[in-house]
């Protein structure tokens, strides 16, 4: 766990970059600092590898403050990926990815396991790809082997500094799919210093907001989207995503609160007049003690006014359990005007939903859905 | 008799002193590169380490006035200090060929991509291990180039010896013009241009072996 | 608009002009300009400029002096190609490499006679008569080391030649008959060292005891600034190196005023007068024209 406390970044020429800064980096999770450019996003981490040195307060890695370890010892157990690859163009993608293993004195033959099984890692074929120069490989080959290099030492910590924004959006959103795979699989403390809002949401476990030198807000990209902190997080996120993003209202506001049921013990006769007086073609029926027993259908009732009502329940028809997400609902609405009863755990007949309100929130959830794409 | 023939007859009469000032030419030219290198690659590298422009400013104006000052003047300066012939010969040179190699080393060593040394040292390179594993190696052949360059400007100076007593092709040249001989004018040059394309292949190969060790 | 197109337009016939006036060869008077060429040395320099002041003065050509040349081939080639009139030569000059069938000689008389011929005849101008002051090539040493060890001569040089260091231009130790190769046999004896060097710098080594004999000319003032002695060519070996003035054959031609001024130069110089006349130059550093003039003026030549 690395955690900053009160950091202060001040500069010779007086300039505040960072400001009261507490933060803790989950373990396991990516990290995702954002903000504008000049936010001090990209100082926040190069202080934890030490390239840039802060002034005040503490960062504490795993408990110790990282002051007491040797600048060269930390980085390299951190991995750094930066943004413009930095691949050294004088060596080989061996000795590349093969570079903090060598420096810290790994095997030659482990070291060779490590750099395959990176490779493959990637989808790059070893013999093909091992003893090519940088420049023989496309932009987002040379990214997969920035992100193998910084994990080629099996670091729990790597740094990313907008990784991917120099890549094109195709191979943007390639790298960002693979690092989600690898991460699943590795499970790394990955702090990812990104200005794509699109890029924190499809990839943070914990977006981190800054501006000015100060952390705005912070949490999960569903916390962020849901509730903004101020109308600077609202407008970074922009209208459209927040409108896109922001979850349905609960399935409750539906409810239709007059709505009509039959008890099961009434006349055939009666169910007409109540359905017809209330415009409706079919009626929930519910026992004495309130619990949901099937539904009549206005024109099955009217062709057999001469049976008892019980002979015409239809116990199969379709019912919705309240406290289901009511996109999930708006999805399975097949579209025809009908009741539909909503019942509680234990059986009980709720109401029915309001067909206009969902489907006036259908409506607005698709159109959304048409201008994203 | 043709001109081939009477030129052929210059050589085969004349063949021990042309080799011996064009040996004399090899080894001062030689004796200023190496000298050069020696001295002004780790203070090229230096200086991109320094911090402070205006001591980087003074030293490229140094180097620069050297260049500057005429050749006779510089050598009649050398003279009291150093007397004549070799040594002041190789100093003089020496002087010469500080700016171009400053310049093209120093410039080589910041087409380094400030990117890849900033990899470099969030990865964990020390200062000296990014030196000689990262910053060199990459600098290479903007180095080399410098050098090369400043190689074939040497040899070509390197005629200026022949002013101060240090002998070399510039006597060869000199006397050509003194003593009206076309053939010595144009063997001398003809052997400098060769022994300045020699050098620069031979330094290409040299880069090359470096390069790929 | 119509101002800046008017600077343009006077501009451009300025211009023209100018270009214009560089292609004719016309003078101030409406005379000839002519081309005078002077190799490094300040006694050739003095000489093209005593010509120059006359033919100004007397008639209403000019002259135009090129100086500094290397040596004497860029002066022939200027001959060659017509772009020098007239220039200040030496007779020795006619061993320097030019004919295959010249006949080596140190007699002056014979030596002026050879070089009015072939290079007369090569390059169709006029040798005249020497202007009377000889600039020989010889070897000088430090008065004071040639005193201590009584040394008056390059044959008593020979005794201390192998403790001595030479310096001299880099072509005399190139040279057959009059260089290093012909002295050494005809002394007899070589130095320990010997370096070709640029004539200045020859004077500084001296001076700082780098070198301890040189090879000068004659009447180089420097002899006397650094105290310096020539010693005595006993054995004749040196060629002698007397001044004449040449010109261009189709100009004297032409001009009979101007062959008369180069007629009235001859034996006009002792090479005492020329020594002081360079020593003026070259350590006090006056002005060639300066010089000249004076000198011209002492002698009743110019008012």
């Amino acid at each position: 766990m690395i955690e900053l406390k009160s950091i202060e970044k001040v500069y010779e020429d007086g300039f505040q970059a960072l400001k009261n800064i507490d933060l803790a980096f989950e373990d396991g999770k990516i990290n995702v600092l954002i903000g504008p450019s000049g936010c001090g996003k990209t100082t926040t981490m190069k202080l934890l590898n030490r390239l840039v040195d802060y002034t005040g307060g503490e960062i504490l890695l795993d408990g110790t403050n990282i002051k007491d370890v040797n600048p060269i010892e930390l980085r390299r157990h951190m991995g750094f990926v930066i943004q413009n690859i930095g691949l050294f163009p004088h060596m080989t993608i061996y000795n590349n990815v093969a570079a903090v293993p060598k420096l810290l004195k790994w095997p030659k033959e482990t070291i060779k396991e490590r750099v395959v099984e990176l490779l493959e890692l990637v989808n790059l074929d070893p013999q093909t790809y091992m003893n090519r120069y940088p420049s023989e490989l496309s932009g987002g080959q040379q990214q997969r082997i920035g992100v193998i290099r910084a994990l080629a030492a099996e670091p729990s910590i790597i740094l990313m500094d907008e990784p991917f924004s120099a890549l094109d959006p195709i191979s943007r959103e390639q790298l960002q799919d693979e690092l989600l795979r690898l991460q699943s699989e590795i499970n790394k403390t990955i702090i990812f210093v990104t200005h794509d809002m699109d890029e924190a949401l499809k990839i943070a476990d914990q977006i981190i907001l800054m501006k000015d030198g100060q952390i705005v807000q912070k949490g999960s990209p569903k916390e962020i989207i849901a509730n903004p902190a101020d109308d600077f997080v609202k407008d970074f996120i922009g209208e459209k995503r927040l409108a896109a993003e922001q979850e349905l209202p609960p399935l409750d506001t539906f409810i239709s609160e007059s709505f009509v049921s039959i008890q099961k013990d009434r006349s055939t006769a009666e169910a007409i007049e109540q359905m017809t007086a209330h415009k409706i073609t079919d009626i929930p029926v519910e026992t004495e003690e309130g619990i949901y027993y099937g539904s009549i259908n206005l024109y099955h009732a009217l062709a057999n006014r001469d049976k008892k009502l019980s002979d015409l329940i239809d116990s199969d028809t379709y019912t919705v359990e309240n406290g289901t997400e009511t996109q999930q609902v708006i999805k399975q609405l097949d579209g025809t005007y009908t009741t539909t009863p909503v019942i509680a755990e234990d059986g009980q007949l709720v109401g029915t939903l309001d067909p206009y309100k969902l489907l006036h929130e259908w409506h607005v959830m698709s159109e959304t859905e048409r201008g994203d794409q | 008799m043709t001109l081939f023939q009477e030129y052929i007859t210059y050589w085969s009469e004349d063949y021990t002193s042309i080799l011996s000032y064009m040996y004399e030419h090899i080894i001062i030219a030689l004796t200023v590169i190496t000298l050069s290198v020696l001295f002004t690659v780790p203070l090229a590298i230096f200086m991109t380490k320094m911090k402070n422009e205006l001591v980087k400013t003074i030293i490229f104006n140094i180097a620069n006035v050297f260049q500057t000052i005429p050749t006779i003047a510089l050598l009649a300066i050398v003279i009291p200090l150093l007397g004549i012939g070799f040594v002041p010969a190789v100093v003089a040179l020496f002087l010469y060929s500080l700016l171009p190699l400053l310049r093209n080393t120093y410039a080589g060593m910041n087409s380094v991509d400030s990117e890849i040394i900033e990899a470099a040292k969030g990865m964990g390179y020390g200062t000296v291990q990014r030196l000689f594993k990262i910053e060199l190696p990459v600098a290479l052949p903007y180095v080399m180039s410098g050098i090369r360059v400043s190689s074939v400007y040497i040899i070509s100076w390197t005629t200026l010896a022949a002013l101060i007593g240090a002998g070399g092709l510039g006597d060869l040249i000199l006397a050509g013009i003194g003593y009206n001989d076309t053939f010595m004018i144009f063997t001398g040059t003809f052997i400098a241009i060769i022994i300045a394309i020699l050098l620069d292949v031979i330094l290409g190969k040299v880069e090359k072996v470096i390069a790929y060790s | 608009m119509m101002t800046f197109r008017k600077l343009f337009l006077v501009g451009f016939v300025l211009l023209l002009t100018i270009v214009a006036g560089c292609g004719d060869k016309t003078s101030a008077d409406g005379g000839q300009v002519f081309t005078a060429a002077s190799a490094k040395n300040t006694d050739s320099k003095i000489n093209v400029q005593l010509l120059k002041l006359l033919v100004e003065d007397r008639t209403d050509h000019e002259i135009d002096i090129v100086e500094d040349l290397p040596a004497s081939p860029q002066i022939f080639a200027g001959f060659e190609r017509d772009e020098f009139d007239f220039a200040s030569l030496f007779s020795g000059e006619v061993y320097n490499n030019y004919f295959d069938d010249v006949e080596y000689s140190t007699d002056p008389d014979k030596t002026l006679k050879q070089a009015q011929k072939f290079f007369g005849e090569e390059y169709d101008i006029k040798w005249y008569d020497p202007l009377g002051y000889v600039n020989n090539y010889s070897i000088a040493a430090k008065r004071k080391f040639l005193q201590k060890n009584d040394v008056n001569t390059l044959t008593e040089l020979g005794e201390y030649a192998d403790s001595l260091t030479l310096g001299t231009d880099n072509a005399w130790i190139e040279r057959d008959n009059d260089g290093y190769k012909g002295f050494k046999k005809t002394y007899g004896y070589e130095f320990d060292d010997a370096r070709g060097m640029d004539v200045a710098l020859m004077y500084e080594g001296i001076d700082t005891g780098e070198l301890d004999v040189v090879t000068v000319y004659t009447v180089d003032p420097q002899l006397k600034e650094y105290d310096l002695k020539v010693l005595e060519d006993t054995k004749n070996f040196f060629p002698p190196y007397e001044a004449s003035l040449v010109a261009a054959n189709d100009v004297i031609d032409e001009y009979g005023e101007i062959n008369d001024i180069l007629q009235s130069l001859v034996d006009v110089v002792s090479t005492e007068e020329m020594t002081n006349l360079i020593y003026q130059v070259d350590i006090e550093k006056r002005e060639v024209m300066e010089v000249a003039k004076e000198f011209l003026q002492e002698k009743g030549m110019l008012d």
